[in-house]
This record gives structure tokens, C-alpha cells and sequence, in this order.
């Protein structure tokens, strides 16, 4: 099987963190907002494991554990939110977060 | 001793955070309903000790842990008394706010100490992925410290918008840390100084990409423009207290973060960054002291100040990469302005704790000020003390800070920066003004309630900013000697 290269690797990793990009700029839903942070992290990742093979060494490999780690206890803080979020307000429409201001 | 253990008794402060943190969350879920006081004593009590801990090692030279994780410096040990002293004076307000408040639980001093050791981790770490991990512990404690009063639609509100901008900006921030890491080959800030040194100072496409993504995320922590929108509604609603904590030791944790990445990882090559550092500094403080100038809302004003200052502590950082820094007389103001803004904003918000409702809600609007200069004169004093030190007049800390600051500005030839800075200062005098002149010049009937700690944190903090605003030399000194303990 042939080596996949440095730039196809990247060009995924770009595509991911991209779209999460715009999910989160253009999604009113808090959960899907949170999906695309997500799948932001996912094209870290990808891009970390990529780099971590060009140059020979393992750190890369062992970032990508400490994010994943480090995004599942995100995922406990964040999914608490929007639990809380819920049950004050009944509606997870970030439109709807207009308490405060002025 | 192994190792290991080396490590683990020089990284001593976090270690002490982190297991009493551990230990409290575990007895708040044994202890129920929260005895009163015995978690707020125990979490002063730590701490305390860390800050002890920290001011022990002061004199001891630059050492590494954990394999160059983590460096024990004179820059880190000051940002972690920076950030230490932020979470003691924000815990002296804390049990009687909450009591106020109607919020009786434990958990929330645990928290308050995984916010501290996130701090101290991001105070000293000395590699982009720990700089990445310890502003995580940090930040998921705040979330959860934002939302703590679960039935107050205004902070759920506050600790969810921070939330998701929190997450992008780190995510953000590590896909530049990624992008670096393909660059030179590593995190390690060492050794990405050595390859920016080795190649010449000419920075690769790649590396330029991350170390933008970089400053986008770190732009997100300290709230500079364009990445500030969150800091008015954050602030103004999460409960005063976890507010006191963000604008002191968040500040400080991060701007050392970004500090030790900017002077110590950049500082071969840190002419490419000076233009966008210059660009966000200006911007940041127009918009944060013009922002300021309209809010009615107390806590919301300090939230726009709390952007100016992140300018002002933008500028120093911009010029102290513009000028070879080492030549630099004013390469400590960063760090001496950082321990100053601590003060005045932990003074601050002492009295703004104090400031609830019947119902236990927050009453921070500028009009609930009026009379307190008759009812409560040293309050108002105090408080008065603290608005002038963020005004940067004599003679408090304050302004012996914006001195230096502005100083060090002229000498790395930023004048232009400096007028930007001059006049976003000025503006900033009238509204630290307005909230005097409806404690002194209108009458009215303040309800404040009776709390001695707090009165004792506002004692302390006023009585530091007059002292070290009549003699800074020491601490100066203490500041310079910190920041060049990064160029090395």
C-alpha cells in the first residue's frame, strides 16, 4: 500500500476545521454550534497525527489523545449548558440569548 | 528521588491546588446540605499555602519539569502571585456573596481551585500544548463557576455564550499550535526559539498561519478587538464574585501565556508580529475605553474597562518585541501594570459584591451608588481609591503603572501606539469619574449589605495601590527582573 502524504492529510484536516468554522459562525442551534466546535478539534487532530508522521516523532500522536481527553471533559461542561440552558429557558435557539445588554 | 518526583516538588503550588481541589469536590458530595465555612476556610487556607509555596521558590533559579513542560521562572512565579492573589481577594467576597445569593454549594471552591491551578499551569508552562491544556482546566472551572446559580437565566445565559466562544477560540488556538508544531518540529517554546534563531528569523508560510491562529485564540482569553464580544454579557452575568476572579487571574494567566509565547518563543523574530500586536493594541483600547463610556450597568462598564486594560497591556507587549527587548527599560510595565490592574479591580468589585437586591439579585446599576459617600463613607472611599488607580492618577499604582507603560511605548519609537493609548486614556477618566459623582454629588439611599471580609479585601487592595504607588521600586525591580527571566 502506498504512503498517503503530507498534503492530502492536510487538505482534509483544513476541510473539517473549516466547516466547523462555519457551522459555528452560521448555526443557531446551540448543539449543532457545539457539533462544529467538534469537528473542528477533529481536523486538529488530523492535522497533529499528519505532521507527527512527516516528522518521525510521537508527540503528535500523543496531542491528539490529550484533545481528544481534553474535549470529551468539554463535552460534559458544554452538554451541562444546554441541559441548564433548557430548562430555564425552554429553547436552545442562541437567537433567544438576549437577556442582558445595554 | 526519581525523576518525577523532582518535578512533582517543583511544580509543588499546582500539585497542592489540584489535590484539595480534589479533596473538596469529593467532600462536597459527602456533605450535605454545605457546612457554612468550612470550604470557604479550607480553600483560603490552600490558597494561601500556594502563594506561600510560590513566594518560597522566588529565589531559588530557572528550572525545568516535567521534560520542559513546565518552567519554574521569575516570570511564572510572578504571574502566579498575580493570579493567586486575584483568587484570595475574589475568595474573601465569595461565602457571603453566595449567601446572598442563595447559592449553598461546595463544588464551587473546588472549581474555584482547578481555576487557580490552570492559571499557575499556564503562569509557568513552557510548551504551547501545556500553555493549551492548563488554559482548559482553567477555563472549563469559570464555565462551570458562570453557571453556578442554575434557576438565574442570566448567568446560565453568561457561562454558555462563554462557553461556545471559549471553545472555538481554543480550538482556534490549536489548530495554530498544530500548524507550529509542522513548522519547527516541536512545541517546546525553547525549541521553537532555537529554530526561529537557526533559520535566520525567516518565518515559513506554515509558521506564520499558526502563530496567527495562536494569537486569534489568545486574543479570545485576554478579550482584545476584534475577539471582545463576549466579555460585556459574561460579565455582567455571571455572580459578581466568578466576574472578580475572570478580570483578575484569568487576565493575569493569560497576558502571561501570551507573554511568555510573544517574548520568550518569538522574540528572535518577533518584528513580523509587532504590526499585528500594534493593530489589536490600538484597537482594543479605543474600543474598550469608547464602549465603557455608555454602559449603565457597573459590572458591564468594568467589562469594556477590562478590554482598554487588555489593550494598554497589549501595547507593552507590542513594544517589547518591537525593541530587542533586552535594551528595553520598560520591559518589566507589562508585568508591573498586570499586578497593579489586580488590585484595582479586586478592590472594585469588592464593593460591587456587595451590591444585591432584596431577592439576592445583583444591583450593580450606577444609580444604586447614589449617597453611598454619605451612607458608607469608607466604602466609597475605597471604591473612589480603585477608580482612580484604573484612571492612572497619582498617586496610586495605577498611574505609576500607565507610566512606565507609556514610557517603555515611546522608547520602542511606538509613538503613534502611545497617542492611540493617550487618548483612550483620557476618555477612560470620565467614566471612572461618573460612578464618584453619583456616590459624592447625588443623594440617595444605597443598599449595601454587611460584609467585613470584603471590607478587608477592599482595605488591602487600596492600602497596597497607594504604597506601591508611592514606592514602586521594589516591585518594579521584581517585574523587570521577571520578564527578562523569559528572554534568558
Amino acid at each position: 500500500m502506498e504512503a498517503v502524504g503530507l498534503t492530502p492529510v492536510l487538505v482534509v484536516s483544513t476541510a473539517l476545521f473549516t466547516l466547523g468554522v462555519i457551522g459555528v459562525l452560521t448555526r443557531k442551534n446551540a448543539l449543532i454550534v457545539f457539533m462544529s466546535v467538534e469537528l473542528m478539534l477533529n481536523g486538529v487532530n488530523l492535522a497533529f497525527v499528519g505532521f507527527s508522521r512527516q516528522t518521525g516523532s510521537m508527540d503528535g500522536h500523543v496531542f491528539a489523545i490529550f484533545v481528544m481527553a481534553v474535549a470529551a471533559a468539554e463535552a460534559a461542561v458544554g452538554l451541562a449548558l444546554v441541559i441548564l440552558l433548557f430548562r430555564n429557558r425552554l429553547t436552545v435557539q442562541l437567537d433567544d440569548l438576549d437577556r442582558m445588554g445595554g | 528521588m526519581p525523576p518525577v518526583m523532582d518535578s512533582v516538588a517543583l511544580a509543588a503550588p499546582l500539585v497542592l491546588l489540584a489535590l484539595m481541589g480534589v479533596v473538596l469536590m469529593v467532600a462536597a458530595a459527602v456533605f450535605r446540605p454545605m457546612p457554612k465555612g468550612a470550604f470557604w476556610m479550607a480553600s483560603c487556607a490552600t490558597v494561601a499555602g500556594a502563594l506561600v509555596l510560590v513566594a518560597l521558590s522566588s529565589g531559588q533559579p530557572a528550572n525545568e519539569a516535567f521534560s520542559g513542560m513546565l518552567r519554574m521562572d521569575a516570570f511564572g512565579n510572578f504571574f502566579a502571585c498575580a493570579s493567586l492573589l486575584g483568587g484570595l481577594f475574589a475568595l474573601l467576597l465569595t461565602e457571603s456573596y453566595m449567601e446572598r445569593i442563595g447559592v449553598r454549594v461546595g463544588e464551587l471552591y473546588a472549581l474555584m481551585l482547578f481555576a487557580l491551578c490552570g492559571m499557575l499551569g499556564m503562569a509557568y508552562s513552557n510548551d504551547l500544548m501545556m500553555v493549551f491544556i492548563s488554559l482548559e482546566v482553567m477555563s472549563l472551572a469559570i464555565y462551570a463557576m458562570c453557571a453556578i446559580k442554575r434557576s438565574d437565566e442570566r448567568a446560565v445565559e453568561s457561562g454558555f455564550k462563554y462557553f461556545i466562544l471559549g471553545a472555538f477560540s481554543s480550538a482556534i488556538m490549536l489548530y495554530g499550535v498544530a500548524f507550529v508544531f509542522g513548522a519547527t518540529g516541536s512545541t517546546s517554546l525553547t525549541t521553537i526559539a532555537h529554530s526561529l534563531a537557526s533559520s535566520g528569523g525567516e518565518a515559513g508560510t506554515l509558521l506564520l498561519v499558526g502563530v496567527a491562529l495562536l494569537f486569534v485564540g489568545f486574543g479570545f482569553k485576554v478579550a482584545s478587538v476584534p475577539f471582545h464580544m463576549w466579555a460585556p454579557d459574561v460579565y455582567q452575568g455571571a455572580p459578581t464574585t466568578v466576574t472578580a476572579l475572570m478580570a483578575t487571574g484569568v487576565k493575569a494567566a493569560s497576558f502571561a501565556a501570551f507573554g511568555r509565547v510573544v517574548i520568550g518563543a518569538l522574540g528572535e523574530d518577533a518584528g513580523h508580529w509587532s504590526g499585528a500586536l500594534w493593530v489589536m493594541a490600538a484597537a482594543t483600547m479605543l474600543v474598550g475605553n469608547l464602549g465603557a463610556l455608555v454602559q449603565n450597568d457597573l459590572k458591564r462598564m468594568f467589562a469594556y474597562s477590562s478590554i482598554a486594560h487588555a489593550g494598554y497591556m497589549l501595547m507593552a507587549l507590542s513594544s517589547v518585541s518591537e525593541a530587542g527587548a533586552v535594551e528595553n527599560d520598560g520591559i518589566g510595565s507589562l508585568a508591573f501594570y498586570m499586578l497593579a490592574y489586580v488590585f484595582m479591580n479586586a478592590g472594585a468589585f469588592a464593593v460591587l459584591s456587595l451590591m444585591t437586591d432584596e431577592k439576592g439579585d445583583d444591583a450593580t446599576d450606577i444609580a444604586k451608588l447614589s449617597g453611598l459617600g454619605k451612607s458608607h463613607p469608607w466604602l466609597a472611599a475605597g471604591l473612589s481609591l480603585c477608580l482612580i488607580s484604573l484612571a492612572g492618577l497619582p498617586p496610586t499604582m495605577g498611574f505609576i503603572g500607565k507610566f512606565y507603560l507609556f514610557a517603555a511605548a515611546i522608547g520602542a519609537g511606538q509613538v503613534g501606539l502611545a497617542m492611540v493609548g493617550a487618548l483612550g486614556a483620557a476618555a477612560g477618566v470620565y467614566y471612572y469619574l461618573r460612578p464618584m459623582v453619583y456616590m459624592y454629588m447625588k443623594d440617595g439611599h444605597p443598599e449595601i449589605a454587611q460584609d467585613g471580609r470584603a471590607k478587608l479585601a477592599l482595605g488591602v487592595c487600596g492600602a497596597l495601590l497607594v504604597v506601591f504607588g508611592l514606592m514602586p521600586s521594589a516591585v518594579l525591580a521584581w517585574a523587570d527582573v521577571a520578564v527578562r527571566s523569559v528572554i534568558g
